[in-house]
Order: C-alpha cells, then sequence, then structure tokens
C-alpha cells in the first residue's frame, strides 16, 4: 500500500455554504490521500462534511449554494476541480462512482433494473473512445499509466454488441452475489427488497469499473443483517475489482468491520487518520477515544456509555482554536487560540491535536 | 386510565390548534412579501368593495355609477370610449361603464356564497364520512362521483332550467352542484387525521358525541379547504359568466357581464371594444382572485 | 390486484356513475314544471298529439314513479333521447350523431395544442425557474385560465379574422367544397384518407381558431402540473444517481427527469377534456360551427328540453369514458402500479 501511487490526492480543500443563518464552513482545509486498493473509511457525526467531501470527490455538489473556497482534487494527477463541467462529467461513473443511503429512491422507479444498469454501461463504451483520446492529447500524464499497474488496463475494452451488454448486465449482478440474476433484470426497483437494490445500485456502479467507489451511508437505511452482507460483499469486491473504495459513515462500529483505513472527521475537520487496528489500539485524538466509548460493546461486563458531552459544533461559527475544545476533556489553553495541523506521528498515523505536538 | 392518567394524556399528546392570532400575523405578512399576492389582493380589494358600494347605493336607491345603467340615450348609440363614457355606450346608448360597475354585486356575491355553502357543507360532510367510516363513507364516495361525471356548467345549466332563469336560481343551481370537491377533500385530510393521537385523546376524555370530534378536527383541515377556496373563487366566476352569457342568470335590461358579452357579441364587426369590456373585466376579477388564493396558498403552505 | 381485475372495477364503477347520471336526468325531467312530457318533446308537446300519446304509453306516464324510472333507463338504453323541438323534432339521436364528430375535432385539436404548448413551456418554466422566463410563461398562462373561454374566442377573433384577415369567422368549411365520404365519420380525418384535400385544408382552416381558443384557456394547468412536476422530480435521488454516472445533464433532464415528470399528466388529460368539451358549447356559438356545444346553446334559447337531457348525458359518458381510458392508461404508464 504504498502511497507514492497516489489515486486520490484531495490537498488543502474548502468548502462553504450559503445558508439561509450564514455561511457554513463544511470542509475545512482537508488533506486526504488515497491509493489504489484501498479501504478508507471517513467517519463522523451528521454534519461533520463528509457527505459533502465525497459529493466534492464527484463533482455533485450544487455550486450555488455550494462554493469551493480553496483545495485542488487531484484524481491521477488531474485537478478536478480546474476542469470544466462537460471534461469533469467525464470522470463520473467510470472514474469515480457513487452509491447513495437509499435505494429505494435512488433508483428510477420506471426504468427495469437491467435497463439502468445498461444504461451505465454503455456510457463506459462512449467514455472509452474519448478517454483514449484524452489519454493521447496527454491530459492524463505519463507518471500514471496503465502499464506501470498490477491491475488490468481500464481503457482497452472491447465494444459491446447487445448480446455481449446483457452478458456485462449478468456479470455485474453475479458480481454481487445477486440470485436469479435472469429474472432480477427484468424487475423494476419496488419489486425488489433493500439489500437486494443496494447490490443493485452496487452492480451498477461498478459495472462501470471505475478506479474508486464512493458509497455514502450505504447501509444507514437497512436492517442489521443486510447491513453486514453488503458491507462483507463490499471488502471481497475490492479485492476482486481492483477498485477503492471510500465508505462515509456515522457508525466507526460498521467502519472498522471493513475498513483499512479511518479518518475522523469533526465539524469540517480532519482530525485523525490512521489504519484501523492502530486506531482501536491507541487512538489519539480526544474525539476519537469519545466515539470509540460510545461503541456497545455487547459484552455483560461492559460499563455505562459515556457520551461525548455538549454538542456539535456550529458551523456558521467561525472558529480561532480546535473547534473541539470545548467538548474536549483534555483541552488546554493553546487549543483554544490556535488550530493545531494535522501532524504525522507515526508512520501512516496522522492526527490534529496539540497533545501530540506543534 | 385513571382521570388525572387522561388529561395528562390529552395535555401532553394534544397539539393544540395553533393559536390563530399568531398564525394570522404569519400569514398576512407572507402574503406582504409577494408581488403577486398584493396585485391579487388589491383587485379583490376593489371589486369587493365596489360590488358592496352599488349593493348599499341601491338599499339606499342612489347609485354609484356616473350614469343610470338602464337608462337610454345618455349618450349616442355605439360611442366609443371617451371622458365621458370610459367604456363607451351601447346600441340603447346606455353608459357601458355604469353598467359595467353596476353589474359587479352579482359576480362577487354569487360566487363567494357559492364557495362559502359549499365549504360548510362539504366540511361538514366530509369530516363526518371520514370519521364515520362504513356505508357513509362508500355512499359519500359514489354520490360524488356521480357529480364529478358531469360537467360543472352542463349540470348547473340542466337543474337551472328545472328551475327557471335568474340569478337566486342560478346560484341555488351552482351551490347544489359545487360541495362534493369540499367533501372529497375534506374526507381525505379528515382521514389523515383520525387516527392521530389528539383525536383519539379527545374522545377519551369524554368528547363522546362526532360534533366535539368535528370540533377538534375541523380547525386543522380548515387551511387546506381555504386554500383549496381561494383558489375555487375565480372557477365559481368564470361558471357563472357562462351561464349568464347564456342568458339563464340576470335578464335585460338589468346588467351581467357574461350576458352583456352575448348581447354585444352581435355588433362586434363594428364596435369591437363593445364585448370586450365586460370579458376584459370578468378576466381581471378572475385573475385577482386567483392571484390572491395562489399567495394564499404559498403563505400557509410554508407555515 | 393485476389489471383485469383493476379494469373490471372500473368499468363497474364507471355504469354505476352513467346510471347515477341518468337518475339525475330523470329527475330533472320531471322537474321541468308540468308534464313531464316536455322532457321529451319540449313545451310544443301539445302540437305533436300523435308523438305524445306514443310516448305516454310507451313510459308509462301515468304510472307510479319507480316505472317510470325503469321504462326511461330501458328507453335510454334503446337509444332513446326523445324528438328535438329546436331541429324539427328529428330524433335527438340523430342530431348528436350529426354534431358530434364536429365537436370531436375541436376538442381533439384544441388537446393536442393544450398538451404540446402545455409540456413545453411547463418544461421551459421549470429549467429556467424563478428566472424571466418562468415569470412571462405565469402571466402568459394565467391571462388564459383566467378567462372566459367566450371572451378568448371573441379576442381571437377579432384580431385574426376582423383586423388581420387571416381565419375565416366561421363554419366548419368553407362554401361550396364537397364533403368527404363518411369513412370514420369523422369529416377531417375522412377527408385526410380520402385524398380530399381541398375539403382538408379549409377543414383546417376553420378549425384553428375555435382549437386556439379553446387551447389557450386550458393550455395552463398542463404547464402549472408540469412546472411543478420537473421540479419535484428533478430534486429526487435517481437524478443524482443519474448524474453520478456520468450521463449528459439533458439525458439526465429528459430521459429520467421528464420521463417521471409525464406521469401525472394522464390523470390530468381527462380533467382537462371535461373543461374543454365544455368550452365548446361557447366557442363553437361564436365561430359557427356545427358541433355538440353549438346544439347545446340553441337548445338552451329554443327551450329544447330534450336536447338539453340528452346533452347532459353525452357529455357524462364522454367524460366517463375519458377517465376510464386515464386509469387504464396511467396502470400502462406507470409499472408501480401495473405490478403492485
Amino acid at each position: 500500500m504504498s502511497l507514492d501511487r497516489k489515486l486520490l490526492s484531495i490537498s488543502d480543500l474548502s468548502i462553504n455554504y450559503q445558508t439561509e443563518q450564514g455561511t457554513s464552513l463544511a470542509v475545512q482545509n482537508v488533506n486526504l490521500d488515497i491509493g489504489e486498493n484501498q479501504f478508507v473509511a471517513v467517519v463522523g457525526e451528521s454534519g461533520c462534511g463528509k457527505s459533502t467531501l465525497a459529493l466534492a470527490i464527484i463533482g455533485l455538489i450544487s455550486i450555488p449554494p455550494a462554493r469551493i473556497e480553496s483545495g485542488k482534487i487531484g484524481y491521477k494527477s488531474v485537478d478536478l476541480l480546474s476542469l470544466k463541467e462537460n471534461e469533469r462529467r467525464k470522470f463520473r461513473g467510470t472514474e469515480i462512482a457513487m452509491i447513495f443511503q437509499e435505494p429505494l429512491t435512488s433508483l428510477n422507479p420506471v426504468y427495469k433494473v437491467g435497463d439502468q444498469i445498461a444504461e451505465a454501461i454503455m456510457i463506459r463504451e462512449e467514455q472509452n473512445e474519448h478517454l483514449e483520446s484524452a489519454r493521447e492529447i496527454g491530459i492524463m500524464q505519463k507518471t500514471y499509466s496503465s502499464n506501470d499497474l498490477a491491475v488490468p488496463p481500464r481503457f482497452h475494452l472491447p465494444r459491446f454488441s447487445s448480446s455481449n451488454r446483457t452478458q456485462a448486465i449478468l456479470d455485474a449482478l453475479k458480481l454481487v452475489r445477486i440470485p436469479d440474476p435472469e429474472q432480477v433484470i427484468e424487475r423494476y426497483p419496488f419489486e425488489l427488497s433493500g439489500g437486494m437494490r443496494q447490490r443493485v445500485m452496487i452492480a451498477m456502479a461498478l459495472s462501470q469499473k471505475p478506479a474508486l467507489l464512493l458509497a455514502d451511508e450505504p447501509t444507514t437505511a437497512l436492517d442489521v443483517t443486510t447491513q453486514a452482507q453488503v458491507l462483507k460483499l463490499m471488502k471481497t469486491l475490492m479485492s476482486e475489482v481492483n477498485t477503492s473504495i471510500l465508505l462515509i459513515t456515522h457508525d466507526l462500529a460498521v467502519a472498522s468491520q471493513v475498513a483499512d483505513r479511518i479518518v475522523v472527521m469533526y465539524a469540517g475537520d480532519l482530525v485523525e487518520d490512521s489504519d484501523v487496528y492502530e486506531l482501536f489500539r491507541e487512538p489519539l485524538h480526544p474525539y476519537t477515544k469519545g466515539l470509540l466509548s460510545c461503541i456497545p460493546s455487547g459484552s455483560k461486563k461492559a460499563k455505562a456509555l459515556k457520551p461525548i458531552p455538549g454538542t456539535v459544533f456550529d458551523l456558521t461559527r467561525p472558529s480561532t482554536g480546535c473547534k473541539f475544545a470545548s467538548r474536549c476533556p483534555r483541552c488546554m489553553d493553546i487549543c483554544r487560540q490556535k488550530k493545531p495541523a494535522l501532524v504525522e506521528t507515526k508512520p501512516g498515523h496522522r492526527v490534529a491535536c496539540f497533545l501530540y505536538g506543534e | 386510565m385513571s382521570p388525572e392518567g387522561a388529561a395528562e394524556e390529552e395535555a401532553v399528546g394534544a397539539p393544540s390548534p395553533t393559536p390563530t392570532r399568531g398564525r394570522l400575523r404569519t400569514v398576512l405578512h407572507a402574503l406582504r412579501s409577494n408581488k403577486g399576492a398584493l396585485i391579487g389582493a388589491s383587485i379583490v380589494t376593489v371589486f369587493v368593495v365596489t360590488a358592496l358600494a352599488v349593493f348599499v347605493a341601491g338599499l339606499l336607491h342612489t347609485r354609484i355609477t356616473p350614469f343610470n345603467p338602464i337608462q337610454q340615450d345618455v349618450g349616442p348609440a355605439f360611442a366609443p370610449p371617451s371622458l365621458a363614457h370610459l367604456m363607451g355606450t351601447d346600441e340603447l346608448g346606455r353608459d357601458v361603464f355604469s353598467r359595467v360597475v353596476a353589474a359587479t354585486p352579482n359576480d362577487v356575491a354569487v360566487s363567494l356564497s357559492v364557495i362559502a355553502f359549499s365549504l360548510i357543507l362539504g366540511a361538514l360532510l366530509g369530516t363526518y364520512a371520514a370519521f364515520h367510516g362504513g356505508l357513509v363513507d362508500e355512499a359519500l364516495m359514489r354520490i360524488t362521483d356521480i357529480f364529478f361525471a358531469i360537467p360543472a356548467l352542463v349540470l348547473a345549466m340542466a337543474i337551472g332550467i328545472a328551475l327557471g332563469p335568474g340569478i337566486t336560481n342560478m346560484a341555488i343551481a351552482l351551490m347544489v352542484i359545487w360541495w362534493p370537491p369540499y367533501a372529497r377533500l375534506a374526507r381525505g385530510e379528515g382521514l389523515k387525521i383520525a387516527h392521530q393521537n389528539y383525536i383519539e385523546a379527545a374522545r377519551l376524555s369524554g368528547a363522546g358525541r362526532f360534533r366535539t370530534i368535528l370540533e377538534h378536527a375541523l380547525p386543522n383541515i380548515s387551511v387546506t379547504l381555504l386554500v383549496y377556496a381561494s383558489l375555487d373563487v375565480g372557477t365559481v366566476i368564470l361558471i357563472y359568466a357562462g351561464l349568464s352569457y347564456l342568458g339563464l342568470a340576470v335578464r335585460p335590461p338589468y346588467p351581467d357581464w357574461g350576458q352583456m358579452v352575448s348581447a354585444y357579441q352581435d355588433y362586434m364587426v363594428s364596435v369591437p371594444w363593445l364585448p370586450l369590456f365586460p370579458g376584459l373585466v370578468l378576466a381581471l376579477g378572475v385573475v385577482g382572485f386567483s392571484l390572491l388564493g395562489d399567495g394564499l396558498k404559498d403563505a400557509l403552505g410554508g407555515s | 390486484m393485476n389489471t383485469a381485475s383493476f379494469v373490471a372495477r372500473r368499468l363497474f364503477l364507471a355504469i354505476f356513475v352513467l346510471i347515477g347520471v341518468a337518475t339525475i336526468t330523470f329527475i330533472l325531467s320531471h322537474s321541468l314544471g308540468g308534464n313531464p312530457i316536455y322532457a321529451w318533446l319540449g313545451r310544443a308537446a301539445s302540437e305533436h298529439p300523435q308523438l305524445a300519446q306514443q310516448y305516454e304509453a310507451k313510459y308509462h306516464l301515468s304510472d307510479p314513479i319507480w316505472v317510470q324510472y325503469y321504462y326511461y333507463l330501458v328507453g335510454l338504453l334503446q337509444g332513446n333521447l326523445g324528438f328535438s323541438p329546436s331541429r324539427g323534432f328529428i330524433p335527438v339521436t340523430t342530431v348528436i350523431a350529426e354534431t358530434l364528430p364536429y365537436t370531436i375535432q375541436i376538442a381533439f385539436f384544441a388537446f393536442v395544442i393544450s398538451i404540446l404548448l402545455g409540456v413545453t413551456l411547463g418544461v421551459v418554466s421549470a429549467r429556467y425557474h424563478h428566472q424571466i422566463a418562468d415569470k412571462s410563461i405565469r402571466a402568459f398562462y394565467l391571462a388564459g385560465i383566467c378567462s372566459p373561454s367566450f371572451f378568448a374566442a371573441l379576442v381571437l377573433l377579432i384580431i385574426f379574422n376582423l383586423e388581420l384577415h387571416l381565419l375565416p369567422s366561421g363554419g366548419s368549411v368553407g362554401l361550396g367544397i364537397s364533403a368527404p365520404t363518411p369513412i370514420t365519420y369523422i369529416p377531417i380525418l375522412d377527408s385526410l384518407i380520402e385524398g380530399n384535400f381541398a375539403y382538408f385544408s379549409s377543414a383546417l382552416e376553420h378549425v384553428i381558431l375555435p382549437s386556439m381558443a379553446l387551447a389557450f384557456v386550458n393550455f395552463g394547468v398542463v404547464v402549472r402540473l408540469l412546472r411543478s412536476s420537473m421540479l419535484d422530480v428533478m430534486h429526487s435521488n435517481y437524478i443524482r444517481t443519474a448524474r453520478a454516472k456520468g450521463l449528459k445533464e439533458s439525458t439526465v433532464f429528459f430521459k429520467h427527469g421528464l420521463r417521471n415528470a409525464m406521469i401525472p399528466v394522464v390523470t390530468l388529460s381527462s380533467i382537462l377534456v371535461t373543461w374543454l368539451i365544455t368550452g365548446t358549447i361557447f366557442v363553437e356559438n361564436i365561430f359557427a360551427y356545427p358541433g355538440i356545444g353549438q346544439y347545446v346553446f340553441q337548445a338552451l334559447i329554443n327551450q329544447d328540453y330534450p336536447g338539453i337531457m340528452a346533452t347532459t348525458l353525452v357529455f357524462a359518458v364522454i367524460i366517463v369514458a375519458t377517465n376510464l381510458a386515464a386509469d387504464i392508461l396511467y396502470v400502462a404508464v406507470d409499472p408501480q402500479i401495473r405490478l403492485s
């Protein structure tokens, strides 16, 4: 998992929202790198900016009322934020795909499931031609050519004839372990169960063979058993399909089951970023520790859950110090005066807290 | 449940209908900021005030119009619009502007009374059906289905000829056919709240009679009904104007907008403005009520 | 419930409603003051003693009211609607057969114009909502739906015929043009099938103004519906998914957005038809177009009670049929209803 093969490199990203109550600082100075074949979970409370971050990566935030104040989103060495919309669109689906929380409303109710997947596949066909020429023109830098990778090349797929396409759709459904795929492609979304629908969404997203899959709370609307199944599926798929996954969730327990790496966000700031085992073994940021103690452990000897005191930070109020200061049990004077920078205390473990150096 | 428990449940579970005075203020504020609603409100005010003025003047045996609306030869026949005769004169030398103004109470009174009647009857029937359920509900649905199958104008017309022409008969005919949509709407809203906590609470606290339940239910469905009603006034005006055009309402020499268009239509080739003036006033009235209704919908829908 | 039982249920309801309507016309016929025979022959019934006698026997007018009701319904099913005094005492059914095709012509064109204009302007309003295009479209359609149909008809007549001399002022077709042979019994259609282009073009010329008048006062409801429907749809989650797939915005807008937004238009169509055929009463009169609307108008003036009762029934039949068709079409268009 060497970080010189950076798939996604976000530097100093800040995004604001104009609301009736004022300007909400949704994402502030976020720096995040994701490599290939990584399963990264971004964890935080509602409103911490994790969804905004994901939508910004795929380019689906609505520009008014949102505004990208600063930063770059580097994807395969291309700064996505510098692209015009019609160029940006070409990265959606085939390079960066996204699945959402509510699978029922996220699928078009009047088209059959198979047709919707077919549409995704057809976009890939079109994009192939575009990306070929884009490479020729040199938009994609040579530092990241398909020859270097241990992954299969993404740009040389055969053109689909109709029967190939049906086969591709069936393959996509089989990939997500849907039973009876021949039946399912003739179904409408409302005819399937919640778990099946989410699998269909995953199938649809992966059928475009993206290098990065963003998943915004994909299991929150599902029951616990189905949740576990879908998460396990995603983990398995990652190695089968050579896609990196960025999972957005408020549930640290869920994240720990599948992610390789966990990124913790609070009120728009990235506060901790570490390997999953390391995070549970030695959480550094007081907020992370607070989150961990909120997880019910299910054992009889468990102590009472300790919620984090205080309420969520108001994003419309600008802050001078650390945003967690008012709720932090280890708050020091400097915390209220200056914002802590993100430092790497150990290789692969970053934290933004004055407890661990400047 | 103990009396204390029941009272507590009512106190906790019953969202009291929002205090009317506060709500009124928010609605008025919302209306004031809506340009369309303001235009609508001004038009409606003009129409209603004119209607009242003409009516009162009639009671007092005077008039507010520049000329007597039914008096002939106050000017040359077919005179074009001028300062003396703002809308010109008709074939009998009567002042058209006076006639148009004098006809205002007809449309305003008919539309407001039909709507008021339909609102009240529909609300009562609909909520009763919603709460009672069963056969009563089914009967209401089927009866309203039958009414919906015949266009309002046609049915009013058919009833009208049975009753005979005249403005009161037309108002009655319209009242007979206008209430079904309100009953359906009230029923729909009633069904939504029939099983909510505060209704159960009211019933438990001894309000066994349907009448009292209706008193609890009605304030909360009244918003939807009022919004619908405000948008509906314009439709009644149009249908009444149609009946008037067909000669079923006010008969000459007394003026009525629809009837005037029909009568003046024959002279369209030489004096095209003649049938257009009453028609324009009709359209303007409907526009006013529509804009106001839209504004009310936006104002009440938001809260 | 599957499609078959759904259709059966709606059909049953339709029949029930029609019987209800017939009951109303029965009651009205007996309220015409005096002899129920007026409902069949008009006030001049005394001038036709033979016919009057026939009717008294056939409808058992001396028997109790429920017997009369039964024979009334039977008579309706046999196509017996009385004789029309305003048209020389020919059977009312004949008059309706002669006039209905012309009303269908106007209503058809008015419907098509309303839908096309309404959908286009509704989509534009949604696309540019709260901007100038949206506001001007709103002003335009508001003027339309607030105008009485007779007013709109007069305005169009004055502009296009009296002032601009572009279109004819009345009638269904120019003078001296040979009529097409009846195939479908709808003259414009027959002339097209037959290749009788002289008739076709003249008939088209004559149908434009009345249809436009009707469309102008009705297209607003379509615009309103489509605008709000499009705005709702474009904020839904599946539109977000469609964009996330990398689709072009136009594809998202039309293939995913409009396709869903159009579904309520099916239900609206039946309401639209109701308003359109009501409007023909005025519009046909102003344009002297020989349809059912004009017949109703003349019947009113001439106290042709059989005509009025019969046309009330006919309008109800048309509306019930249209509602039924719309319900069935809706099932075809929305898979959720079809399969659940």
